[in-house]
């Protein structure tokens, strides 16, 4: 055994001996005196209280905002910190308390002993305030239709629609409270304990269809996702490990959501029904490590072992009492997924100038979920075929070479070669194998010009044949699925910055990806990401920062479909393209006491979508939307401890969505739709607080 | 598991290693780190530490620094602190020379680390700050893509102030965007994560002190990031719709986009790319299915998802066709 550690110390020992420690390691651990040291040992930080007025509750301009009305609102802050000589320290941080998106925290310890943090954040989510609909017990799992209500066979039928119809926000409320403790056990041991409560409450829209037949629902939300996450870390010289654990439970309090059928439809049911998410929990077990033996070689990686399990109990395959029970080859799925994800990455500077990079990753996921049949009953309505469900698993292995070669003091390059095999089960294909080479050029021909070119090639090939899948009616064995198909991708990314002067810099990032699915008549066919990015910024001093951006982006996707079951008949285009122009000033003591702001953001988005087919060569409305958000804040202090605020949002947002403006609820025949209208608005808000300081 | 017993024992291999070794280091610029080292050796520290700093670097500085007094940094009471060793030269390295009273007409000499002109190279300003912040999230910085495109510590951190702007999650944003402003604007789309209201911070998925994860996400997966907050949509469901459970972003782009529900298209045209079954999926949706003409349903509001509503998987006996 002593032969054996002999054969390593060696070479190690003199690898180690020419290998220069660390920076800090220079310091003597000494303590000097400061006289001049401003140590701040008392507590510090400031209390806000103020007033905010929203001219109205347009949901596009609350979201996320916590604004839940329109109207006056008191609003506070807190932010308060002390820390003494010992390295003991406390906060406490509140943040919008008056307003529904809120959060507050709490954080105590010893710095490099011990830290524990509460935290508990709230957001509203507000998606809609135009909806419309007919049922009653929204937010519930049982909607209902008004009493006596005719049904019909369209919508254009159902003669108390005008009367029942009522409007109801669509919104979703998240409330999260974490907490954690971590503590170190001395220089090398840590220990991690974080526990997040995620908790949601709501509704959101969905459709519940009885055959050609569909109603768009409040469905409810009300779920909780428990997690946890414990580690401990080793931290030696030359090496470090952590192990981790990672526990997520959601726990869904609705298991359902039933609604009266509004129509007349073939078969007839009063009801149908439909399963929320079921239950779930995802247990994993992570080991990362890091080792750098000497200068010149360093690497990490990690291991990650999880399981995925549902077990949640079936609903029946149908309520439609015309039906009756249908039998069911299990009560619960008893879903079993088995992950495994791999990652090692080794770097070694081979030379001065030449880094050599080496990486390899392995991701499976082997669901272990029992494949059955079950009796199909469609949309409540028919007895239909038998399906055995495909628990879909996949393996993804590969690895990447690469080198990055210091051509001069001031010019980089970079080249690499990297494979992957993706593995399926019940998909069209067996396995897919991608190539990918780069080339990458960094420089700065001058002190005031950075640049960098990067060429990306990617060329994903089926390996075996496309067989389509066997439903019924049968898939177009011409249509390639795009995450599946033979895939070429083309990418060129350029970036720089040029530096006028300390005080002014101006920056370039553009992308263009072309991805070209050659093989592909029907389904995506080439796709391509185009954007530029241009900015600059101007800082004369500490007390003056000014930016401003321009950005487009212009995606173009081509579908091809065929209507007659055979080569493709008709074209798609979907054309959107997006410029977004910005800029802020940020002033502090132009005028003596006082911080002015101004932040400017105007998004101009534009979607076009053209279908060339046989009968037609069209194209829609355009798909509009406007958005120019202004802040400006100034903020005026009258002494060292008190200053005032004053905040201004005007925000004007216009979007035109054929796919939803005029669409009322019974427009169309089949469909008894929400009536969504898109956001048209100019709103104005104001706040004014107060700021005291300790 | 390593089995030793029948192995013949030869000393020649670790021999051959150590010279492999050895002369690896010496060509590959061990020779010149170590004399670069010696260089550094040579420097001194000042004698009187921060108090000779702080005659010169106070608060109406071309950079204020006195308020690092109110940060973790400025702790004596804890050992790993700068101000339990060198204080300012703890991380600016020695700076007797930088320090020291000139001659007329003299250039002051730059201080090692972390100033106009730094003796030292970026890499090893980062070591200065890796040589204490190095656990957890930092153990894969090296090979990292930030740390391959030389980012420095202090590109994005700062020190010198009593709140560092990436560190607190409303403000992470502007510093990120300096560099990615082309993903901070796509949060001005029509549909983005709360990413411009700064309640969520492009740390709530990414790494930036390096991972060895696509796009330098937290989680081994991208769709392990997502189910953080999304776990509903993780199932395993009865019907699964494969496409969810491989990659979210087939269908969504996380940083914004000009669909609702972050999609990369609306509906049908985004699911007539992969779905082309005779009949209704495969019939060409055109502005003739708007409201002055069909006015269809295969079109017009939810499209597809009017019926096929569970598109992230279902668990209803029922649902294969994912209307349930």
């Amino acid at each position: 055994m002593l032969t054996l550690k002999s054969q390593w110390i060696l070479p190690f020992g003199i690898a180690l001996a020419i290998s220069p420690g660390g920076v800090m390691a220079e310091t003597d651990g000494t303590t000097e005196e400061c006289e001049s040291c401003a140590f701040d040992w008392e507590p510090r930080g400031y209390v806000e209280a103020g007033i905010l007025w929203l001219e109205d509750d347009e949901p596009e301009f609350t979201d996320y905002r916590g604004f839940d009305r329109d109207g006056f609102f008191l609003n506070g802050a807190i932010d308060v910190i002390d820390r003494n000589e010992d390295g003991a320290y406390w906060s406490l941080e509140g943040r919008n308390l008056g307003l529904g998106s809120r959060n507050a925290a709490v954080r105590a310890g010893k710095q490099g002993t011990v830290d524990y943090f509460l935290e508990y954040q709230e957001w509203e989510h507000h998606l809609y305030d135009s909806a419309k609909t007919v049922f009653s017990g929204a937010g519930t799992e049982r909607l209902t239709l008004p009493g006596g209500w005719t049904r019909g066979d369209t919508t254009k039928d159902l003669t108390d629609l005008d009367i029942a119809l009522r409007n109801i926000d669509i919104e979703l409320e998240r409330k999260t409270l974490s907490t954690g403790l971590q503590f170190f056990q001395g220089e090398r041991w840590d220990y991690n304990f974080e526990y997040t409560a995620d908790e949601r409450d709501g509704t959101r829209l969905t459709g519940g269809s009885f055959l050609l037949r569909s109603a768009i629902l409040p469905e409810p939300v009300d779920d909780i996702t428990h997690r946890f996450d414990l580690s401990v870390g080793y931290l030696a010289n030359l090496w470090q490990l952590r192990l981790a654990y990672h526990g997520s439970f959601f726990d869904n309090d609705n298991q359902s959501l039933t609604w009266d059928n509004p129509f007349i439809v073939p078969g007839d049911t009063p009801r149908g029904r439909s399963a929320a998410a079921p239950d779930n929990s995802f247990n994993r077990l992570m080991l990362s490590g890091a080792f750098r033996p000497t200068r010149w070689l360093n690497g990490s990686g990690h291991i990650a072992v999880g399981r995925l399990e549902q077990d949640d109990s079936f609903i029946p395959a149908t309520i439609n009492p015309d039906i009756g029970p249908v039998g069911l080859p299990r009560q619960n799925l008893d879903a079993k997924v088995n992950t495994l994800n791999a990652r090692l990455r080794l770097t070694g500077n081979a030379t001065r100038r030449l880094t050599l990079n080496a990486e390899g990753f392995f991701d499976e996921r082997d669901n272990d979920t029992p494949v059955d049949s079950y009796r199909q009953v469609d949309t409540d309505l028919f007895v239909a075929e038998l399906r055995e469900n495909r628990p879909y698993s996949f393996e993804k292995s590969g690895g990447e070479l690469s080198a990055d070669y210091r051509l001069t003091n001031n010019t980089d390059v970079s080249t690499g070669y990297g494979i992957e095999r993706s593995e399926f089960t019940f998909q069209e294909v067996d396995a897919t194998d991608t190539d990918l080479y780069f080339g990458e050029l960094r420089t700065r021909p001058g002190e005031r010009v950075e640049l960098r070119l990067r060429l990306g090639w990617e060329d994903r090939d089926i390996d075996g044949s496309y067989d389509p899948l066997a439903v019924a009616p049968p898939e177009n064995p011409l249509l390639r699925k795009f995450n599946l198909a033979d895939r070429d991708r083309r990418e060129i990314r350029i970036s720089g910055n040029y530096y006028a002067s300390e005080q002014l810099s101006f920056g370039l990032n553009s992308v263009y990806a072309d991805d070209d699915y050659h093989n592909s008549l029907i389904g995506l066919t080439n796709a391509v990401d185009r954007m530029v990015t241009l900015d600059a910024s101007w800082s004369p001093g500490q007390n003056l920062n000014a930016y401003v951006y321009f950005s487009r982006q212009n995606i173009v996707s081509d579908i091809a479909g065929s209507e007659s079951f055979g080569r493709p008949d008709w074209f798609a285009m979907h054309d959107d393209t997006i410029n977004t122009l910005g800029g802020g000033v940020q002033a502090r003591e132009l005028i003596p006491h006082l911080e002015l702001g101004i932040d400017l953001a105007y998004t101009r988005s534009r979607g076009n979508i053209s279908v060339d087919s046989r009968a037609s060569d069209q194209r829609f409305p355009q798909l509009e939307a406007d958005r120019i958000s202004t802040r400006i804040y100034g903020e005026y202090s009258v002494s060292d401890r008190w200053s005032y605020r004053l905040d201004y949002w005007l925000e004007h947002y216009q979007q035109q969505d054929f796919f939803n403006d005029g669409v009322a609820p019974d427009t169309t025949d089949n469909v008894l739709t929400a009536g969504l209208q898109s956001p048209d608005y100019v709103i104005h808000a104001a706040g004014i607080s107060a700021r005291y300081r300790f | 598991m390593i089995r030793t017993g029948n192995r013949k024992q030869n000393d020649r291999p670790p021999l051959v290693l150590a010279g492999v070794i050895v002369l690896f280091g010496l060509f590959s610029g061990g020779i010149n780190v170590m004399a670069q080292d010696e260089t550094e050796l040579s420097l001194e520290y000042t004698a009187e530490g921060a108090d000779t700093c702080l005659a010169c670097h106070d608060e109406n500085g071309e950079v204020p620094v006195m308020d690092i007094f109110k940060t973790p940094h400025a702790v004596p009471g804890d050992a790993r602190t700068p101000f339990a060793q060198h204080q300012c030269e703890s991380c600016h390295g020695p700076g007797a020379e930088h320090g020291k009273r000139l001659r007329f007409n003299q250039e002051r000499p730059p201080i090692p680390a972390f100033g106009d002109n730094a003796l030292w190279s970026k890499q090893k300003q980062n070591g200065i700050c890796l040589d204490c912040h190095q656990r957890d999230q930092r153990m894969h910085w090296d090979g990292g893509t930030h740390e391959r495109q030389d980012v420095a510590c202090a590109d994005c951190h700062q020190v010198h102030v009593t709140e560092d702007p990436v560190t607190v999650a409303r403000r992470e944003a502007e510093v990120c965007s300096d560099c990615h402003r082309n993903v901070q604007v796509q949060s001005h789309q029509m549909s983005s994560h709360p990413m411009r209201f700064g309640d969520m911070a492009c740390s709530d998925c990414h790494q930036p002190h390096g991972s060895l994860n696509t796009a330098m996400l937290k989680e081994p997966t991208l769709n392990d990031s997502c189910y953080s907050c999304h776990a509903d949509k993780r199932g395993p469901f009865l019907w699964e719709h494969a496409p969810v459970a491989d990659d979210c972003t087939n269908c969504h782009s996380p940083h914004g986009s000009n669909h609702p529900a972050l999609l990369k298209q609306r509906p049908p045209l985004l699911c007539q790319s992969c779905h082309s079954r005779a009949g209704h999926p495969s019939i060409a949706r055109t502005s003739d299915d708007l409201p002055g003409g069909r006015a269809s349903a295969f079109l017009l509001g939810g499209s597809c998802l009017n019926c096929h509503s569970k598109v992230h998987g279902s668990n209803h006996p029922s649902g294969a066709n994912l209307s349930r």
